[in-house]
């Protein structure tokens, strides 16, 4: 994460950071022996080690084109929409980045996102639902968020951690396919069975810790920008009210009187476990309850209204 | 979170207020003396003379307390007993012996929730939040946690109220997270 810039700073989220390590080094472990597991197996993974590589080259140097392609998303000019290049240029010129383009996705769902293997080649683009629905403000605030991500190398980070799964699929289908059919080392299917079926569910698990340690780093770049943006526009009030708009979290403050609704049922209590904590493990975005806590207590810390300092 | 999580008695959740008190101190927000306990009636005896009934349970086994009760009846036919003690520890005790009270005599489905209020017009809230004078913290006894409720004319604030909640779970107080069962009580009369 960015720490200095030559025209704005981003205090760390020491707590943040750590985890992110924490994550990193984890990913690092479960690899290092996942490797060693596979060494002593005799398994041959070298020519997977290049598919996965070539692939992951292609789609990191070509991720803009792929993303445009994919969402329908069109680059616009100046022209087309000069509020939104003001509010980037802006951003970019605080961050010290070249302007990344600017792309328009027609959807009437709020939504917004960066791309680009660096800031000389990055992409933002806004949903025409977000420009609608979303103040000057937030929409200021939610584009630096974006380009938080551009400034914190997110698609990097990110292309690398995922090469460690997308191997792993890889190898996991190798392993399916030749418990089917068998002999892909030189022995036959009755030779090799046994390993096999062994080394299929140790890649199955390696596959789905590491799926999970990808999406909890995944989170964490998402709070990483979130800070990032935040000190970039000034705003982290603005990017809370544009996440619980764009979530409609505030909507789900009840408008009802406690009078009319106490009833047993509507107080159960809250079980230790629930499917949210579920939901929330296998999510790519931390929940909006939570990104939104963090924004207000970095506007209290930037405001000083609660805060002992 | 996959922890069992040891549950806190009433007592204890309810008097976990009185550990943010030194916090809400130091940033100018005073805790208002006053405390309200929203009771749905039924043809309960108890609810015959509540006011006598009341003071009977606040007096009782001591006679020396300085609590003042009164009850009043909304317009929604539910009633308030309200309880005024200018020493906070006192005011909370009491509203926990009420609420106590009520759920032996009667059934805890009488009681819809209790009510404390915090001012903050000495804050610095009011230099972000702008004219807001009070917010109201909701202790509901079927969680056993404090939300907070800040009436807005018809609205309702909750940025603030969202902000309120962070910042007094990170005191020490017990605090309802689940938002969609932060409901309001309107006309509260204090």
């Amino acid at each position: 994460m960015v720490e200095k810039n030559n025209t704005f700073k981003v205090s760390r989220d020491k707590g943040l950071v750590s985890r992110m390590y924490f994550t990193w080094f984890l990913l690092g472990l479960l690899y290092a022996f996942f490797g060693l597991i596979l060494n002593a197996f005799g398994v041959q993974i070298s020519f997977i080690v290049v598919i996965v590589l070539g692939m992951g080259i292609f789609q990191y140097y070509m991720s803009d084109k792929m993303i445009l392609w994919s969402t329908k998303a069109k680059v616009i000019s100046r022209e087309q929409d000069p509020q939104l290049f003001e509010i980037v240029e802006r951003l970019a010129k605080r961050a010290n980045i070249p302007s990344p383009k600017i792309a328009v996705m027609e959807s009437s769902v709020p939504n917004a996102f960066a791309t680009g293997r660096n800031p000389k080649n990055s992409l933002v683009a806004v949903t025409t639902g977000i420009r609608e629905r979303l103040s000057s403000s937030e929409l200021e605030a939610v584009l630096a968020h974006e380009l938080g991500h551009v400034i914190n190398g997110d698609m990097k980070v990110l292309a690398i951690a995922n090469f460690f799964v997308t191997f792993t699929s890889f190898l996991m289908q190798m392993f399916f396919w030749n418990m089917l059919f068998g002999g892909m080392y030189g022995g036959n299917r009755r030779q090799n069975g046994g390993y096999i079926i062994v080394i299929y569910f140790i890649t199955m698990l390696v596959y789905f810790i590491g799926q999970l340690l990808v999406l909890a780093l995944t989170r964490y770049r998402e709070y990483g920008a979130d800070r990032t943006g935040s000190f970039l526009s000034g705003k982290p009030d603005e990017l809370a009210s544009a996440l619980e708009k764009i979530s409609g979290t505030i909507s789900k403050i009840p408008t009802q009187d406690l009078r009319t609704v106490k009833t047993a049922s509507a107080f159960m209590i809250i079980p230790a476990l629930s499917g949210d904590d579920v939901a929330k493990l296998l999510s790519t975005h931390p929940p909006v309850q939570d990104r939104v806590r963090k924004l207000r207590k970095m506007r209290q810390e930037m405001n000083n209204i609660f805060s002992d300092s | 979170m996959f922890f069992l999580r040891k549950k806190k008695s009433h007592w204890e959740a309810m008097s976990s207020i009185l550990q943010s008190t030194n916090y809400l101190e130091r940033k100018s927000i005073k805790l208002y003396t006053e405390s309200g306990v929203l009771l749905s009636p039924s043809d309960h005896v108890f609810f015959q003379d509540l006011t006598a009934n009341v003071d009977k349970i606040v007096k009782d086994g001591r006679p020396e307390s300085k609590t003042v009760t009164r009850i009043s009846k909304d317009d929604q036919g539910t009633y308030w007993v309200l309880i005024r003690d200018e020493d906070f520890t006192e005011l909370i005790s009491t509203t926990y012996t009420v609420i106590n009270a009520v759920s032996n005599i009667v059934k805890s489905d009488n009681i819809i929730g209790s009510v404390f209020k915090l001012d903050l017009t000495q804050s610095k809230v009011i230099d972000v939040y702008g004219k807001v004078e009070s917010c109201y913290l909701i202790f509901n006894s079927d969680v056993l946690g404090y939300y907070p409720f800040v009436p807005s004319g018809e609205e309702r604030l909750s940025s603030l109220e969202l902000d309120m909640h962070d910042i007094l779970r990170s005191n020490g107080l017990d605090m309802l997270s689940d938002f969609n069962k932060w409901y309001g009580i309107s006309s509260i009369p204090f």
